[in-house]
């Protein structure tokens, strides 16, 4: 019985001391990633918006910031610019390779991948002959964009036949009063 | 005492005037071919529609209005000034179906902009225009740039003392060659040239920078067409400042100077006349006027420490001021920015935007010939006072040829110089009224009479319906000059209360 209750309590020991372990390592890992993370995204990051930056410029000059929005146009050797529905940003990246996760500019005919940029922001770039840009630290497809579908306007394509009919009927009143004269 | 117009009056106009649409319909063929090309198909519909409105309308213009009498100057002013408002109109008709105006107002706005090379735009989500429309955008400041009126010249008008009428009504006086026909296929040829050359570079430059072939071939049309005309509009939201590209805003500002040339300047550089450089009032005088600008923005910006470095207030300083002297209105900050040039430097873009380019040219503004002769006048003056009583001070400037500082000149242009600053003082208080600061009221008054285009944030979609009115006649007023308005006004009084 005795060796029983020993052999009970080392195991119960010996489980304890596990779950211990594994704690500590949770933990562990759990700081590691936190510092991972302070790391890649400074702690002082601020998401803002494009009226932020054009707002307030002297607030968020040379802080790292978030900035969302949807790529539009061109990649511009190493420039994208973001709309986020009110106004686009110039994103300068360094590493031209990180563009190459863009899959859709948007356009007429498609909606730009939606992408989240960290970076830090320059209300007159010195870099750049006095651009407001960001420069972009870490860059993040968030939505894959889209085709759009523009439907075909069917009372566009009646009026224009009728309009068709009253050109011809107008020139052949020309025509009539023409040979008249 | 005022006398009717009769019904022959307003046959004589109508007749133009249906020409002149039709000339102006036939023009949609072009982004109506650029959308069919690029299976933009609800947009090449938008102009198949609208390129019929202008036939029918044209040709019942034509049919019910048919007469063989020529124009009188009278005639010649209320043509221009109507064929501008329809123009508008009629070119707003596409731009509203694009969907991305708040209402048709907003399209006429844009479309006035856009004949009256100004680049104040209420677009929305400009970034997902199509192509078409892009293209028609940018056409209508072609058109606008070269003169209506020029087009109907040069390819439906024949030549007659009516067709110089017309011409003069369009705010340009000059006949470069003999005939005024002559003069506007010259000005169509030299355009032409400019945008094979401008088509050509830009097109290398961009598709360099990474877009694609068909992408920079558009792009390239449609800059070089904003900047030579000097009327400011983009494909996309931010202005030139969407290229990031030093090289690009070079190229601008070469096509921004040769547009706000006078075309007798481009005649004396095709002709090799480099004398007629050296010895002109106006080419003086725009020298002259940029560098004391550019002077003191550059003061304002040192002052503000506004850039850090010298490429910086190159690229925003010195190209902004070039933008608002030719009448441009490409930016390549946003416009909030301005705020951080100081009052100075708003000043200072305020200034350059009042003063505007040449005359007979596309740009905007009081214009360097009359600021040169404004300055002659003030020293005749002084030398008339400095002088023994009875003696005659003959001034003399050179323009073309050498002219004697008459009366008649000096007067016509304080004239229209007094007009200008009124419209801009007349422009301000609107916006006053509306509740906007003095600066800001003040700067986007100018840039919308002097037909520029650079804005501190006023042109809105959400702004006023009644400021958005007054833009568009300020646009209208500044492009024409004034004398076709008024005299469109004094018709129509002429008509209610004449004998």
């Amino acid at each position: 019985m005795t060796n029983d209750k020993i052999q009970m309590t080392n195991k119960l020991i010996k489980s304890q001391s596990l779950n211990y372990l594994l704690i500590k390592r949770f933990i562990w890992v759990l700081s590691f990633g936190f510092w991972i993370s302070i790391l890649i995204l400074p702690a002082n990051a601020a998401q803002v918006s494009s009226t932020d930056l054009l707002n307030k410029p002297d607030l968020y000059n040379g802080k790292i910031v978030i900035f969302e929005g949807e790529a539009v146009g061109d990649i511009l050797e190493n420039w994208i610019n973001v709309n986020d529905g009110n106004n686009a940003i110039g994103i300068f990246v360094r590493e031209k390779i990180a563009l190459d996760e863009i899959s859709y500019l948007g356009d007429y005919k498609k909606v730009g991948d939606k992408l989240k940029i960290t970076g830090q922001f320059n209300k007159a770039c010195a870099e750049h002959g006095g651009d407001l840009d960001i420069h972009a630290e870490h860059l993040e497809v968030t939505a894959l964009g889209h085709p759009i579908n523009h439907p075909f306007d069917l009372s566009k394509l009646y009026s224009l036949l009728i309009l068709l009919g009253v050109t011809v009927f107008v020139y052949i009143i020309k025509t009539i009063l023409h040979k008249k004269k | 005492m005022l006398i009717k117009p009769s019904l022959e009056d307003l046959k004589v106009i109508g007749f133009n005037i249906g020409r002149i649409v039709i000339a102006f319909g036939l023009t949609m063929l072009i982004p109506m071919i650029t959308g069919l090309a690029l299976a933009e198909w609800g947009p090449a519909l938008d102009f198949a529609i609208t390129l019929l409105i202008c036939l029918i309308v044209g040709e019942l213009l034509l049919i019910s209005c048919k007469t063989n009498k020529d124009l009188s100057w009278g005639h010649g002013l209320v043509v221009t000034a109507t064929s501008w408002l329809i123009a508008m109109i009629l070119g707003a008709i596409p731009l509203f179906y694009s969907g991305h105006y708040g209402s048709f107002l907003d399209s006429c706005f844009d479309s006035m902009s856009g004949i009256a090379t100004t680049g104040l735009a209420l677009i929305q989500n400009l970034d997902h225009l199509s192509h078409a429309h892009n293209m028609w955008r940018h056409l209508l400041m072609f058109l606008g740039g070269q003169g209506i009126i020029v087009i109907g010249l040069t390819f439906l008008i024949r030549g007659s003392a009516g067709a110089y009428r017309l011409y003069v009504g369009e705010a340009r006086e000059e006949k470069i060659m003999p005939n005024v026909i002559q003069t506007a296929r010259f000005i169509w040829s030299i355009s032409f040239i400019y945008l094979m050359i401008g088509i050509l570079v830009l097109s290398i430059l961009f598709s360099h920078m990474g877009i694609s072939l068909i992408r920079s071939f558009l792009h390239s049309i449609w800059i070089f067409m904003a900047a030579y005309d000097t009327g400011g509009f983009t494909p996309h939201s931010q202005s030139i400042l969407y290229y990031h590209s030093f090289m690009v805003e070079l190229v601008t500002i070469a096509f921004m100077i040769l547009g706000t040339l006078n075309f007798s300047m481009h005649f004396a550089l095709w002709s090799g006349n480099s004398k007629e450089f050296r010895k002109n009032i106006e080419v003086f005088t725009l020298i002259s006027s940029i560098s004391i600008i550019c002077v003191v923005a550059l003061v304002s910006l040192i002052q503000f420490s506004t850039y850090s470095n010298w490429i910086g207030i190159f690229r925003k300083g010195f190209y902004q001021i070039i933008s608002a002297h030719s009448g441009t209105g490409f930016m390549t900050l946003y416009p909030s920015q301005f705020n951080a040039w100081g009052p100075l430097g708003v000043f200072a873009v305020m200034l350059a935007m009042a003063l505007g380019g040449s005359a007979c040219s596309t740009a905007g503004g009081i214009k360097a010939l009359r600021v040169g002769l404004s300055i002659k006048t003030l020293i005749k003056n002084i030398r008339s006072v400095l002088s023994p009583g009875g003696a005659i001070i003959i001034e003399k400037f050179h323009h073309i040829k050498d002219v004697v500082l008459s009366d008649k000149i000096i007067r016509s242009t304080l004239v229209i110089t007094l007009i200008y600053i009124m419209a801009y003082f007349v422009g301000t208080g609107i916006g006053l009224f509306y509740g906007y600061p003095l600066q800001d009221a003040a700067f986007e008054a100018v840039s919308a009479c002097a037909n520029v285009g650079l804005s501190v944030g006023v042109t809105a979609p959400t702004m006023p319906n009644g400021l958005k009115v007054t833009y568009i006649i300020l646009m209208w007023l500044g492009r024409l000059e004034f004398m076709s308005i008024f005299a469109l006004i004094g018709f129509f009084i002429a008509m209610v209360r004449g004998k």
